[in-house]
């Protein structure tokens, strides 16, 4: 089920009622009930997937806690094997198989393609890792296994994050949920809140841009000039950043309006001032479970088990760079069997790089310069590595980016005006927007009349445009990984 | 803490109902509003749905084109057809006055009498994408054995399929034709819908998503007329963001429109793959460049236009098409003013759209190059 569609608002509505006047025990239940419902409405032959998984890894973890140590390992291995065996399958598999062919007929094989006709079942690679996480923390001993089948298939089916994240621990989320919730007014408006402000989010500025968008990537490379890269770069970058994070201000506001709080995904990632703070920022929950169990295991440390993001000091002695490569490849492929995505991750590993490389010549600089021009910088930098993410094809992704670099390629504009005029607008509206939220309303005024009168004119504002917009005409882009 | 959430909700409450109210107050009261795509045409230019002898002769879309196709059926007479297709310009007459007709509605009486049957098509800013994969559907339909096109330079800056043209992505006869170009599987990747595993939705193939939105909307049309007004608040918007860019940026329509390289280059594109598919479907074809208003400087770059003509005639040339350049066919005094397109109230030159005379010269000249084309065949 798609968040912006009446369909779901009807399902949350009748959720959220029945789970505030239900009793504690049977809200398991209904949680679990109404989460099969909502994936149901995409594919129903894929909830026996999705149970398979859940069961799998609840099954596992108890025999973990209750096995001595090498049979710890071969159950880890177990879980382990067949989870990321069935993503291999879903999501690899065609990849895996076209490039096979296609390098054996480089030797001349001559193996004719295979058609293999695979549907990706959504959420797959969400609910996956969220399931690992929970197997190897108990494995690690930094969790207790959950005894309760229903609270831990709460844990992973909870319908605001099965799609498309955040990907939670289940440290975080668990003990919420068995925690006897009261009702409490702020969880239904603060709530509602942030719904209404990731519809707005999703249907009136991301599903506008993507015709913009779409157009954009479908135009030839040889007629685009590197203006016109830029700008398809931005606007992909706006649509997606609108995209995604409307999303996860619908997941948030779900789950806040029967009590469960999840950890922020986004925290306005594009006035980040530094590609590191820029995974700090973006997808938070995904950079942060990649670091947890990825990265800092191949680095020999430990496991943070929190899903807030960074990485704090815990890596400055260290020097390996293989493992920044080989987790950013992994993150990228993690996003899709292509090697666009592989590319894009790989860019990120290397924009990492050179900022370490270079931290240490501007530790002496003013802080606010820093700031600034790390802004100045990243940006571009950030939006530049969009294009592989977003166009159809290596060569093409390649053919975008060597327009950049060629000074003659300045010289002219391709693109309709409104692309050009609705990217600088969308700029600057991030700047205003985050200048208004961390340096006007954090100011001890929250108290304000004019503020009230203001959030009340906000409020109008986003739902006049909710209505008007809310269709489910496009896909949240998350969907497809 | 109890105070500022009791705030924060009450500012919730209050928010959503004056949204509510002023969704009221702004639904316009019928659903005759101009759309998005008409607001170019201004308030002085008339589109006119050709209706003759209540034969309904001209059609927008895919929609009322069944009207078309049932009015031709019940003709009886099983002649040849003609197809039109075209922008604006064919539907729309400038300073309209009761009982005017369009150019498509006056050949349609002139080339009656050849024992021709001709069926317009015409839709605001139409693309030649969009004529390719029209004509790819209706040559599957209908008996066309003659095509006139006309080639308008401003349309090629458009790019795209607009949604009530996306329904032929599912006609497999149509896909057929369309995919067998390259411009055509561009066209077919970029719009048609894809499950996950990038396999083609039809619509027998919906998830239950589909079916309980569409069952959700239908009846909350049905039920709540602020509902089924949205689509109007959707094109209000977009109509006032269109003139508050226009006042801003002072455009106008005689601000120079630069052309467009990569949208130019797919429309080409798509002419060349058109002409293939009527010249493989035998259907003998006319393309014409459109009339412009030229006693004022036109807003196009010199040597763009010029190159666009070229380019064109070569086309037509290489594909041993008709081809016709009737830029200057219509005299000044048949074009006219059009309501603002920005938010003040200023008429302004309208360059596409002629007055009722125009369309009469237009028809008379294309029946004229169609007599020929009918003749020889």
């Amino acid at each position: 089920m798609v968040f912006n569609s009446l369909t779901y608002l009807i399902l949350l509505t009748s959720v959220v009622t029945l789970f505030w006047c239900i009793s504690y025990n049977l809200r398991f239940y209904l949680i679990f009930l109404s989460s099969l419902i909502f994936y149901g409405f995409w594919k129903i032959e894929f909830i026996p997937l999705l149970l398979f998984s859940t069961i799998l890894d609840w099954w596992v973890a108890l025999k973990i806690v209750n096995s001595k140590n090498k049979k710890k390992k071969i159950f880890l291995l177990i879980s382990l094997i067949i989870n990321l065996g069935i993503l291999f399958i879903f999501k690899y598999l065609i990849f895996f198989t076209e490039n096979s062919i296609g390098l054996l007929n480089l030797f001349n094989a001559k193996i004719d393609p295979i058609i293999l006709k695979i549907i990706l079942p959504l959420g797959i690679s969400f609910y996956t890792f969220q399931t690992i996480s929970y197997t190897v923390d108990v494995y690690r001993g930094t969790i207790k296994p959950e005894n309760n089948f229903i609270v831990y298939a709460c844990y992973v089916t909870f319908f605001p994050q099965l799609i498309a994240g955040p990907i939670l621990r289940a440290k975080e989320v668990i003990t919420q949920f068995k925690k006897q919730n009261v009702f409490r007014w702020d969880y239904i408006s603060g709530g509602l809140r942030r719904v209404l402000y990731g519809l707005f989010l999703k249907v009136v500025i991301a599903d506008n841009l993507a015709p913009l968008v779409n157009s954009g990537f479908s135009l030839p490379v040889s007629e685009l000039s590197a203006f016109d890269v830029w700008t398809l770069s931005f606007l992909f970058g706006f649509q997606i950043y609108f995209d995604f994070c409307g999303y996860s201000h619908i997941a948030l506001g779900s789950a806040k309006m029967i009590g469960i709080i999840f950890p922020e995904n986004f925290n306005f990632p594009y006035l980040a001032s530094s590609p590191k703070d820029f995974w700090k920022k973006w997808h938070i929950s995904l950079s942060s479970w990649v670091r947890d169990y990825i990265y800092l295991p191949l680095l020999n440390l430990k496991l943070s088990n929190s899903s807030k993001g960074g990485l704090g000091n815990a890596i400055e002695n260290k020097n390996d760079q293989k493992s920044l490569f080989i987790t950013w490849g992994l993150m990228g492929l993690w996003h899709g069997a292509n090697w666009t995505f592989l590319i894009w991750g790989l860019y990120h590993a290397v924009v990492i790089y050179i900022y370490r490389i270079l931290k240490p010549f501007v530790k002496n600089f003013k802080k606010r310069n820093i700031i600034f021009i790390g802004w100045f910088l990243t940006l571009p930098i950030i939006m530049l590595s969009w294009i592989p993410f977003r166009a159809d094809s290596l060569k093409i992704a390649l053919k975008m980016w060597l327009k950049v670099i060629n000074p003659y390629n300045y010289r002219n504009l391709g693109l309709q005006e409104n692309v050009y005029i609705i990217t600088l607008v969308l700029t600057l509206s991030i700047l205003i927007t985050y200048f208004i939220k961390q340096k006007i309303i954090s100011y001890k005024i929250s108290k304000n009349i004019i503020i009230m009168t203001l959030d009340t004119f906000m409020v109008s504002l986003l739902f006049y445009f909710v209505f008007v917009f809310l269709r489910p005409i496009n896909q949240f882009i998350y969907f497809q990984f | 803490m109890k105070k500022e959430l009791s705030n924060s909700s009450l500012s919730l409450v209050v928010g959503i109902f004056i949204a509510i109210i002023i969704l009221y107050f702004t639904a316009p009261l019928n659903n005759s509003n101009q759309k998005f795509e008409d607001l170019a045409l201004g308030e002085d230019t008339k589109n006119v749905i050709g209706k003759v002898d209540g034969i309904k002769i001209h059609c927008h879309n895919l929609t009322d084109y069944e009207d078309c196709l049932i009015d031709y059926s019940n003709y009886g007479d099983n002649e040849k057809i003609t197809l039109w297709l075209g922008n604006s310009q064919l539907h729309a007459i400038n300073d309209y006055r009761d009982g005017q007709k369009t150019s498509p509605m006056i050949f349609f009486k002139k080339a009656k009498k050849q024992k021709q049957y001709v069926l317009s098509l015409s839709q605001p800013n139409a693309n030649l994408q969009e004529h390719l994969i029209l004509t790819a559907h209706l040559v599957e339909k209908l008996p066309i054995e003659y095509l006139i096109l006309p080639i308008v330079f401003d349309d090629l800056r458009e790019d795209g399929i607009r949604e009530n043209l996306k329904g032929i992505l599912e006609d497999q006869d149509a896909l057929k034709l369309i995919k067998s170009s390259k411009i055509g599987k561009n066209i077919i990747s970029n719009n048609i819908k894809n499950d996950n595993s990038g396999n083609n939705v039809q619509k027998s193939n919906l998830s239950i998503q589909d079916k309980s939105e569409s069952i959700l909307n239908n009846r909350l049309e049905e039920m709540w007329s602020l509902w089924n007004k949205r689509s109007d608040l959707r094109g209000d918007i977009y109509n006032s963001l269109y003139r508050l860019r226009n006042y801003i940026f002072q455009i106008d329509p005689t601000t120079i429109r630069k052309m467009l390289p990569g949208q130019y280059s797919k429309n080409l594109n798509a002419l060349k793959a058109l002409l293939e598919l009527t010249n493989k479907n035998n259907i003998k074809t006319l393309i014409y460049i459109v009339p412009i208003r030229n006693d004022i400087k036109i807003p196009y770059d010199i040597d763009e236009y010029m190159k666009f003509k070229n380019e064109v005639d070569q086309i037509a040339s290489s594909k041993n098409i008709s081809f016709k350049n009737l830029e200057n066919l219509i005299p000044n005094n048949m074009w006219g003013k059009k309501g603002s397109t920005t938010v003040k109230n200023k008429n302004e030159i309208d360059f596409m759209h002629f007055k009722s005379d125009g369309h009469r010269l237009l028809a008379e000249k294309i029946f004229i190059e169609m007599n020929k084309i009918w003749i020889t065949n």
